[in-house]
């Protein structure tokens, strides 16, 4: 395979150095460029057999979410820029991806949903589910649990009840946004709803990703880390002022000082450079696209031995380098006196 | 059947009262810069428990306030302004950098140091805002906790950014644990302990009293085998430290060959407290 990309590789640069050649004869071409650098990728058959097996179930499972719409895509950085601690890269705007209305509710209406309430889609490692939260008129920020209705088979009549507690709060400054289904509300009723085809969900809010700064690295002589570690935060929730960490994107940066990330919802970043009080130079490359999508997609296997990548060489020998030691914690106190 | 229910209640009431949740909240530090030092070589001695390797910490961005802050309400018997000159460790807090002196208590048998800290909100190179952040977490002066809500000053304090290594700082150490097999061992008829087999380095940051508050976590379980039971080499976040001797105290002949480099790095914040249910 290595032998294949290489005559590939080589044989492109060769085709390339031709047709420029042909193209202006009476020009003395510099020397062709060296055939790009092949570089081995770790597979997912080439991780250790026990990690293989302790992931399998991770594979194409998806997170407990809402699903959203993105409003409008975000054009890639032309060059790097400068970022300090809080910067925002992108924010984008959200709303649930799709709306259906309660026709036929359960008892306890009140509680799980009246007649003609708004649900908005979600999804779950069991499958799609319809959500729904009652909110007070009177006070924004009071908010209740989010109930949300299970259709396997997309009939519109729900078979089950999940009820995520308001007080687990994984998105608390999110009004329709969650990271758990929570637990079976244990109603023994069906509720029906009507999908209305190309309708959005009435809510709106953000996606932010943050920059957070510099978390580890070698200072070097003139100020700046290699190697490093960097972090950014995924975050939503209404507005700048209210938001909540879905995820923590941590890039590696190289000896060079360079290190790039992408996710599977899009978002590519690209480092050239940090300082040891956090500023970095930072191109961003991707966001979420627009349209129907999910802040946390599905994991898949290739994603899995990507991330690995960083403890297993190409042939699935683990790297020499013991992993370092992120993740120090002081010793627990007991709470401050107040 | 009624006292079979009411056994079902006691043992369940029972239950209830022993049952006892802790709940953890945690976050993390500012990211700091542990600080290389010279090493000479130097054979030394040090007591069990007592510092092999001192290095200092400094946050990654400090300050020092231009003019005296004005008066402010730290709480009961605390030093309630800072004098010009006062140096200030940046500590981050999500999305907003602030920079913090300890308010030292005048009655520490009574009330704690407490932590102040000021943001300037327009960045204009004045603080605009004082946030009491309390106490020293771990009583480790560089290690903020709690954010509290932000109180406008009557008048700006100017300030000015500083170089890395001349901010406030803290020291981080490597201190170390011998490990003997239980028992006795008899050395030209006198009982002496049993050889040592292991030396376990604790790496953490130093408090009051020069003890060393060891960090938990990935690495922290790292044991060298000593040799004869006297030598080893300790490899610990990338400082060298020879062992050449253990003696029956427990304290060890040593030599530093290399500090720990010069490097940025961050913890993880936690405070456990337990809810405890009681049935009366």
């Amino acid at each position: 395979m290595r032998t294949f990309i290489i005559l590939t590789a080589s044989l492109a640069a060769l085709l390339m150095a031709g047709q420029a050649a042909a193209q202006e004869p009476l020009v003395q071409e510099p020397p062709a460029p060296p055939a790009p650098e092949v570089e081995d990728v770790l597979t997912w058959d080439e991780l250790p057999a026990d990690l293989r097996r302790r992931a399998e179930p991770l594979i194409g499972r998806v997170a407990a979410q809402a699903v959203l719409h993105v409003e409008a895509p975000i054009a890639p950085d032309a060059d790097f820029r400068a970022v300090d601690h809080g910067d925002v890269l992108f924010e984008q705007a959200i709303r649930p991806a799709g709306l259906a209305r309660i026709t036929r509710p359960v008892v306890n209406a009140q509680k799980y949903g009246p007649t003609g309430a708004a649900l908005w889609p979600g999804v779950g490692p069991d499958g799609d589910y319809w959500c729904w939260r009652r909110f007070n008129p009177a006070n924004a920020n009071a908010r209740g649990n989010i109930y949300c209705y299970q259709d396997r088979d997309g009939d519109g009549t729900s078979e089950r009840m999940m009820e995520n507690p308001v007080w687990m709060g994984q998105l608390p400054a999110s009004r329709f946004q969650f990271l758990s289904l929570g637990h079976d509300e244990g109603v023994e009723e069906s509720a029906t709803f009507e999908v209305e085809p190309d309708a959005l969900g009435e809510f709106q809010e953000i996606v932010v990703l943050r920059y957070y700064g510099a978390t580890r690295g070698v200072v070097k002589e003139d100020g700046s880390l290699a190697p490093a570690t960097v972090e950014f935060e995924l975050m939503t929730g209404p507005d700048r002022q209210s938001l909540s960490e879905v995820s923590r994107i941590r890039v590696r940066i190289d000896a060079e000082g360079k290190g790039d990330y992408h996710a599977p919802n899009g978002v590519r970043l690209e480092v050239d450079g940090v300082n040891v009080d956090g500023v970095a130079q930072v191109r961003l490359l991707g966001a979420l696209p627009q349209g129907r999508t999910l802040l946390i997609p599905p994991v898949t296997r290739e994603l899995i031995a990507e991330r690995m990548a960083a403890f297993f060489n190409p042939d699935g020998s683990p790297k020499g380098e013991p992993a370092d030691d992120e993740g120090q914690v002081a010793a627990p106190t007991a709470p401050p006196a107040t | 059947m009624g006292s079979r229910f009411a056994v079902a209640l006691t043992l369940g009431a029972c239950l209830v009262a022993g049952a006892a949740v802790a709940q953890t909240a945690s976050r993390p530090s500012t990211p700091f810069v542990i600080h290389s030092v010279a090493v000479d070589g130097t054979e030394r001695v040090a007591r069990e428990h007592q510092p092999l390797l001192v290095q200092p910490v400094t946050s990654v961005r400090s300050a020092r306030l231009d003019a005296e802050t004005p008066a402010e309400s730290a709480g009961w018997f605390k030093a309630k302004s800072f004098p010009a000159g006062t140096l200030m460790f940046g500590a981050y807090a999500g999305d907003y950098w602030s920079y913090c002196a300890v308010a030292e208590s005048r009655q520490s048998w009574w009330s704690a140091d407490q932590f102040i800290c000021y943001v300037d909100e327009d960045d204009d190179g004045r603080f605009d805002a004082a946030i009491d952040s309390g106490e020293p977490f771990n009583g480790v002066p560089l290690l903020v906790f709690s954010t509290g809500e932000r109180r406008p000053l009557p008048t700006p304090a100017p300030y000015s950014r500083i170089p890395l290594a001349d901010g406030p700082g803290v020291e981080y150490a490597i201190s170390f644990d011998v490990v003997r097999p239980t028992g006795r061992a008899m050395l030209n008829g006198r009982n002496v302990p049993r050889a040592a087999t292991h030396i376990i380095p604790s790496v953490g940051f130093r408090v009051e009293g020069g003890r060393v508050q060891p960090l938990s976590g990935p690495g922290s379980d790292l044991r060298f085998r000593l040799v004869n039971g006297q030598t080893a080499t300790i490899r610990v976040k990338g400082a060298v430290i020879e062992i050449l001797g253990v003696n029956n105290d427990n304290s060890v002949r040593y030599r530093v060959v290399e500090s720990i480099p010069t490097h940025v790095d961050q913890i993880m914040l936690q405070i456990v407290t337990t809810t405890r249910w009681v049935v009366y």
